[in-house]
């Protein structure tokens, strides 16, 4: 697994990429955090196109960026593997989590 | 009447860095199926999180061991067992129940709804000497082109 950011315009965009599982999960989510400290105003995007596979782990990680964003800013996933999709489609997530 | 065409059985540590290791393994078993890659992708995600589950909650304070076993029958279906001998789930209910989970904020507490919806059959069976979960999924036939 592996985690990159860019900046995009007025979006910070993270990548991930590999494999995401519980084991992986632990270090996208403090990596995740620390990128969102870093880059406190702009709009975070989430691509999953890279993505190999995933499990319900996932949906944490989603949610922890969620959490942290909700109050000042947009977030969105995108570039959704429909392997991945298919874990989101089962639980509740895609009611309030932006999907693109 | 199905028969057991081929079988296999593996033993790892408890260790989170065997997730991956785990599921990998039992996929490529499977693949003598012939499934499609939705198919594959069914069976690798319940593993990881029946195994996922061992990890992080039969044995919460030390290391122990999981153990895989995989069958292969007749008719084109897939078997798999994964057992640990940690110290059980209290309510198989409330595990069962999405978004529960006493993993806190780092698990989605969706595991078992996802084992249940990926896989054709799903039994828990759980005391305070270990959990077993078993996984069941029929691979269905490929059409070969031009046949």
């Amino acid at each position: 697994m592996k985690i990159d950011f860019k900046k995009e315009k007025e979006n910070i965009v993270i990548y991930l990429s590999g494999e995401l599982g519980n084991f992986e999960a632990k270090e996208i989510m403090h990596e995740a955090e620390a990128i969102l400290a870093i880059y406190k105003h702009e709009d975070v995007v989430l691509d999953l196109s890279q993505l190999t596979f995933m499990d319900s782990s996932g949906i944490a990680v989603i949610m922890k960026i969620f959490k942290n964003t909700k109050d000042s800013r947009d977030f969105t996933v995108r570039n959704t593997p429909s392997m991945a999709m298919k874990v989101f489609s089962t639980t509740g997530i895609l009611k309030f989590v932006k999907f693109a | 009447m199905k028969n057991i065409i081929n079988s296999m059985s593996m033993k790892f540590e408890s260790r989170s860095v065997n997730e991956a290791f785990a599921r990998q393994s039992v996929a490529i078993f499977a693949t003598q199926l012939d499934p499609n890659l939705d198919e594959i992708n069914d069976i690798k995600t319940a593993v990881s999180e029946a195994v996922t589950n061992s990890t992080v909650h039969a044995y919460p304070e030390n290391i122990g061991y999981i153990t895989i076993n995989a069958k292969i029958f007749s008719d084109n279906s897939i078997e798999i067992t994964i057992k640990d001998k940690g110290i059980g789930i209290n309510d198989i209910e409330k595990a069962c129940t999405p978004m529960f989970t006493t993993g806190g904020d780092e698990r989605s507490g969706m595991g078992f709804t996802i084992m249940d919806s990926f896989m054709d059959k799903l039994s828990i069976k759980s005391s305070q000497s270990g959990t077993t979960v078993t996984l069941m999924k029929k691979i269905s036939p490929r059409c070969t082109g031009g046949k």
